[in-house]
């Protein structure tokens, strides 16, 4: 099979990249990152496809890793040639595998080919993808690996990404131990375990049995305990009835007995009662009747108590005898004596309104005073006071006089001295107009100076002294008017003054003789200085005597000495029956009333008295009376005393009540039990036969019941006894259960031992198989490829059946591993070009070398591009190189 | 009138199959209070009769809580008759262990025994004990007056011959024709009805928890109300489970790894909205290539607590492309190779051979 082009549309970060692949050695010599690897990649997946399609990691599913950096369409075409004909893959592919188109057409037709399906690459080495990569790709790591785990393990190492026969011993290893963990017949085998176990419980489950039976022994047992339990209650029932029986008999007797009893209480008490009725001859009284008549008898002694109490003693007697003919005639009523004291009180106080209003003698001997000296003629309060008016009027007059005659005579000598002064004025007031005068001319002149001279200047001083002369002319007129104004006055005032002391003389010559001829008219003579006082002492008398006079009209118009002698006249007629007269004080009317008063009330509680002891004696006889004629109704003869024998009969008829009280009591019960009970077949019940002593019965109900309880004790305990062995037998139906899940995991497990032996065993014979199919086509292609390669022929090297690759080197057989990695990368490469020869013997592929040879020197690069140069002749060869220095074999 | 017809209670079942110690107690207790829930049902509904149509226990050895539960509620109902057969699993122990025989306790033996469940006699309950001594003659001596309601209780297999050995089988073919209104049976632990004849039908309850895998579905006990004048009845079945069982098949086929896998069981939990108290069972269907990495106790612990319980069992197959490996040369292709020529191992076997022959190689421990 041989490559001869592709092209690249995207893939990866490959994108439209054509190539001619030549045949023999084709060298790619690119830097590290041109896409190399992922051109492997290409033309694996254009063979076989994607792999790891289900994996999740990016990196490990192709389809997802390979996915064009820069878009466009993902996939190619790949030309190649097998068995003479030209074949064209092309391939798209999707984001999943249905999406993917393929198809393979003939070059030489261009016609689609059926010969391969899309899996042409294993159609083509019948080998999958994972088996072609493995050998058909030599990069330098798997030189590097080869080298390092050994040829045996490298060729069986197909599987790069999971340990495979190159961890065959370990995995080997690894199914012996679990088979020992597991081992039914190791002391430590899980299995071995397990059975020991079910072992142990088995014969516990075994033992458990036995407690199957123990428990139905128990139970027989308990069975017959119940039995015996129903017996013994049923023998207790049987024994309670004959006791109930026994004991209905004997409450029979016992009401027989009791009929009997209250048969005899009724006779009892029914002659009891007739001896108590006996008492009574006659009929019986009442009991309210005859709880009367004591209480009358109590009463009576009450009344009797009473009369004794009324009785009038001797005095008493005597007394209201006296009285009784004081007042024959009856005597007043309290509404009279009431009366007369209200007219003793009016008396009283008539009295003392006499004593008041009556004038005293100092009164009386005034009123005569002013009498005499009045007489018929009283003056007026008003002319009195005129007078006194007129009196001090004068008085005054008098007084200023002397006054106004000085004053008089001195105006008379002031009044020439006026005349002279009022001469000078008038000289005053000549001047004065003159020098108005020539101050007005100056002033005429000095203007007209001004005007129509022009003279401003001498006209102006003109003008200004007439103005001067003018204002003092003015100055001295009005001093002239103010001095004959007051010359005016002085001489009126002198005038008056002298009328006014005529007036005053003329009135005192008037006044003063009037004033003592008004006094002297009611007996007064006085000084002048006295006149005032005696005026007006005139005026209070006047007052006085009007006063005096009023009272007396007052007392004269009361007349309160009638109304007290009517009054006394009034209060003596009452007294006069009960009083002898001398006896009578007038003055103090009250005290007889009092006594009189007195004698009434003690004479009505005499009278009272009286009638009350009379009334007493008159109710003792009557209710004596009474009480004999009730004992006497009672066919009884009266005793001497009636209380006592009331007394007697009430006890009798109280004992013949509670004798006939209790035989009623008697009779009743008798009667009802009479109707409770039927009496005639009570008499007539016959006794139990053979009755048992209740006491021996209840021993032998005390028997059953202690044997009952016994039994009951025992079949707690059984049953106790079962509930524990209930538990027991769960415990062992948990071990039962426990030994059933045992005894199925047992059973998977000894499964699971018998397959993983299984397993073992075919791993082992699987191995032998793989490894023994390429043993000896191994050994002739390695020393093929190792000669050429080394160029050494004599050198000894041998590999075990388990392709275990060994080199002599002085007398020994050495592992590669000590040697160095160039050398290691040696045997890696031919041994895997051996694999490959043994493993594609029919179509020969093409072979990826990714720069495997980075590891080796000069000498040993030479050696292995010769070594490729042989390999190109069989095979066609795609060498991958960073470095111009390791591609001088082409 | 209504009967409650349950069968196979099996009161204090272990429950340990699956569970743990301490899961396995608590539903022994859910167990005894699922009989509570029922008891509980019939006070309010006012029924008139239980039939326990066999299993009542799963043991001889019944524990003092078991024993204890049922003769109270037999003892607080006295207006309920409870019509107690016998099955296979069951013992005299409970019966025996009575001090005393209720009168609502109406019990069968391995004679056929009628009791009138109604004052006016029209329902008539009768039922026998199955042994191998009567299996084959006791559909003979099976007489019912026609004109009466008959309700037949037994405890067995169905089938439709009677088997001579066989003291759990039922032959329904003998009991056809027979005047039975309606043939009250346990043993089977899945609810099913159907036609006896013309006349009556056949009915299991099934059991009142599921217990296992194998009882997956709904359970609980059946409900009669029968018209006595009519002869006519309404037949329901009344689910009363605490918790449901659940097997969910879970195709993994194509899946490569462990999360692939956790992939489809979450979409099939999804579908299938379970309760998160019920117990599942997860099983692995399908087939997956020979190095697909499966790692179900992984599977197990990423799902088990989203449920009451939940296990996974892997019953995928391993597809192994034996053409692939038919040109791979490599030790791995050789081996391949070699295990499918092995003689005298089967498919399956030759699967696993390669599958833990490709992880030994690989560097992976086999499992």
């Amino acid at each position: 099979m041989k490559l001869i082009s592709c092209h690249i549309e995207n893939f990866g970060q490959l994108s439209d990249v054509s190539l001619t692949f030549r045949q023999g050695c084709h060298i790619i010599c690119e830097k590290n990152g041109w896409g190399k690897s992922t051109l492997a990649a290409f033309i694996r997946v254009m063979l076989f496809g994607f792999a790891e399609e289900k994996a999740r990691d990016e990196f490990k599913n192709e389809r997802r890793r390979y996915r064009p950096w820069q878009g466009g369409v993902y996939g190619g075409q790949l030309e190649f040639e097998t068995q003479g004909k030209t074949y064209i893959i092309s391939r798209t592919f999707g984001t999943k595998e249905k999406e993917d188109a393929f198809s393979l057409r003939e070059k030489t037709t261009n016609l689609e080919s059926d010969r391969f399906s899309s899996a042409v690459g294993e159609e083509l080495f019948l080998l999958d993808e994972g088996s072609f990569c493995r050998t058909v790709f030599i990069s330098q790591n798997d030189c590097e690996t080869y080298t390092t785990d050994g040829i045996n393990a490298k060729i069986g190492n197909l599987a790069e990404d999971t340990e495979d026969i190159n961890n065959f011993e370990k995995v080997d290893g690894r199914l012996a131990d679990l088979l020992n963990k597991m081992s039914p017949r190791r002391a430590t085998g899980s299995l071995y375990r397990t059975k020991n176990d079910i072992a142990a419980l088995e014969e516990r489950i075994r033992a458990g049995r036995m407690l199957g039976e123990s428990m139905d022994n128990i139970r027989a047992v308990l069975a017959g305990k119940v039995a015996e339990q129903k017996e013994l209650k049923e023998g207790q029932t049987r024994l309670m009835h004959r006791q109930q029986e026994i004991s209905a008999y004997k409450d029979i007797q016992a009401k027989q007995e009791k009929y009997s009893d209250l048969c005899k209480a009724y006779e009892e008490r029914n002659k009891r009662m007739e001896e108590a009725g006996a008492y009574f001859p006659g009929r019986l009284p009442k009991e309210e009747e005859l709880r009367d008549r004591i209480a009358e008898c109590t009463r009576l002694s009450a009344t009797e108590e009473t009369e004794n109490i009324h009785r009038l003693t001797q005095a008493e007697r005597e007394r209201i005898e006296k009285l009784q003919l004081l007042f024959a005639q009856g005597h007043p009523t309290e509404a009279e004596i009431k009366e007369q004291e209200e007219n003793i009180k009016k008396l009283g106080k008539f009295r003392l309104e006499a004593a008041e209003y009556r004038l005293s003698e100092e009164e009386e001997d005034k009123l005569r005073r002013y009498m005499k000296r009045f007489g018929n003629d009283v003056p007026g309060q008003q002319v009195i006071e005129e007078t006194i008016t007129d009196w001090s009027r004068c008085t005054d007059k008098k007084a200023v006089l002397n006054q106004k005659q000085v004053m008089l005579e001195m105006l008379e000598l002031s009044g020439e001295e006026l005349h002279q002064k009022k001469r000078r004025q008038r000289n005053r007031a000549l001047l004065s107009v003159l020098l108005i005068g020539v101050g007005l001319v100056m002033i005429m002149a000095g203007i007209l100076c001004t005007i129509l001279e022009g003279m401003w200047v001498p006209g102006g001083i003109l003008a200004a002294v007439g103005v001067l002369f003018g204002i003092v002319g003015l100055l001295r007129r009005r001093n002239k008017e103010f001095t004959g104004t007051e010359v005016e006055t002085d001489r009126s005032k002198l005038e008056r003054l002298r009328r006014e002391i005529e007036e005053d003389e003329q009135f005192i010559l008037t006044v003063e003789p009037a004033t003592k001829a008004f006094l002297a008219a009611y007996g007064i003579e006085c000084s002048e200085n006295r006149i005032l006082d005696s005026l007006y002492d005139l005026k209070a008398g006047r007052q006085e005597y009007f006063s005096l006079l009023k009272k007396e009209n007052e007392v004269k118009e009361k007349n309160p000495e009638e109304r007290i002698r009517e009054l006394e006249a009034k209060l003596r007629d009452f007294l006069a029956p009960y009083f002898p007269p001398n006896l009578l004080k007038e003055e103090c009317f009250s005290d007889d009333m009092g006594e009189l008063r007195m004698w009434i009330g003690e004479y009505e509680r005499l009278q009272k008295k009286e009638e009350q002891f009379l009334e007493a004696q008159k109710v003792y006889g009557g209710v004596t009376k009474d009480l004999i004629t009730f004992i006497e109704d009672l066919s009884m003869i009266p005793g001497g005393n009636i209380q006592a024998q009331l007394l007697e009969i009430q006890s009798h008829l109280q004992a013949l009540t509670n004798c006939t009280a209790e035989y009623e009591s008697a009779k009743e019960q008798k009667e009802a039990f009479e109707r409770s009970e039927n009496t005639e077949e009570l008499l007539q019940v016959k006794p139990v036969e053979n009755p048992e002593a209740l006491e021996d019965i209840g021993a032998r109900l005390s028997a059953i019941a202690e044997r009952l309880e016994e039994v009951q004790g025992y079949i707690a305990d059984y049953n106790r006894q079962l509930d524990g062995l209930r538990e027991e037998a769960d415990r062992i139906a948990e071990e039962e259960q426990r030994l059933r899940t045992l005894q199925e995991e047992y059973a998977v497990n000894l499964q699971k031992y018998s397959l993983i032996q299984k397993t073992r065993e075919l791993l082992g014979q699987a191995k032998t198989s793989f490894t023994a199919k390429y043993t000896e086509p191994l050994r002739t292609s390695f020393k093929k490829y190792y000669e050429l390669l080394t160029g050494e022929s004599g050198r000894q090297y041998h590999m075990d059946a388990n392709h275990a690759v060994t080199v002599e080197e002085k007398g020994m057989q050495r592992d590669p591993k000590f040697f160095s990695a160039g050398y290691r990368d040696l045997i890696g490469i031919c041994m895997r070009m051996a694999l490959v020869d043994a493993m594609y013997q029919e179509e020969k592929p093409f072979v990826i070398f990714d720069d495997p040879f980075a590891n080796l020197d000069r000498d040993k690069l030479e050696g292995a591009l010769k070594l490729l140069h042989s390999i190109s002749e069989e095979y066609q060869v795609l060498y991958f190189t960073c470095h111009e220095s390791r591609m001088q074999g082409e | 009138m209504r009967i409650i017809h349950c069968a196979d209670l099996h009161l204090d079942s272990r429950m340990s199959a699956n569970l743990t110690k301490e899961k396995a107690r608590e539903r022994q207790a859910e167990l005894l209070n699922t009989f509570e829930k029922m008891m509980d049902y019939a006070v309010l509904h006012r029924v008139d009769a239980i039939i326990i149509a066999g299993d009542l226990y799963d043991t001889k050895n019944i524990s003092a809580a078991a024993r204890n539960t049922v003769r109270e509620a037999i003892w607080r109902n006295p207006d309920i008759d409870f019509y107690y057969l016998k099955g296979n699993h069951d013992a005299e122990s409970f019966l025996s262990n009575l001090e005393e025989m209720p009168e609502n306790l109406k019990l069968f033996d391995s004679c056929w025994t009628a009791y009138a469940a109604d004052k006016a006699e029209r329902i008539v309950i009768t039922g026998a004990e199955l042994c191998k001594e009567n299996a084959v003659s006791i559909y003979n001596e099976l007489t019912l007056n026609m004109e009466k309601f008959n309700i037949v209780v037994l405890h067995g297999q169905e089938a439709e011959h009677a088997a001579r050995d066989g003291a759990e089988v039922i032959s329904l073919r003998s009991l056809r024709n027979k005047g039975i209104d309606y043939l009250a049976l346990g043993h089977i632990h899945s609810y099913k009805y159907e036609e006896l004849d013309a006349r009556g039908r056949y009915c299991y309850p099934g059991c009142l928890e599921g217990r296992g895998f194998d009882e997956c579905g709904e359970h609980g006990f059946v409900l009669l109300d029968i018209d006595e004048e009519t002869r006519k009845f309404r037949h329901e079945f009344i689910p009363l489970a605490a918790r449901r069982l659940y097997a969910l098949d879970v195709d993994i086929t194509d899946c490569m790894t462990t999360a692939d896998i956790a992939g489809r069981i979450r979409a099939a939990l999804a579908g299938a909205e379970l309760d998160a108290a019920s117990l599942v069972k997860l099983v692995l269907k399908g087939s997956v290539d020979v190095e697909c990495e499966k790692n179900i106790e992984l599977l197990t612990k990423q799902f088990q607590d989203r449920y009451y319980f939940l296990k996974i069992d892997d019953e995928s197959r391993l597809d192994v492309d034996y053409a692939m490996f038919a040109l791979d040369e490599s030790l791995k292709g050789e081996f391949v190779r070699t295990v499918m020529a092995a003689e005298g191992l089967e498919d399956e076997e030759k699967a696993a051979i390669v599958r833990y022959g490709i992880q030994a190689l690989a560097g992976e421990e086999p499992e």
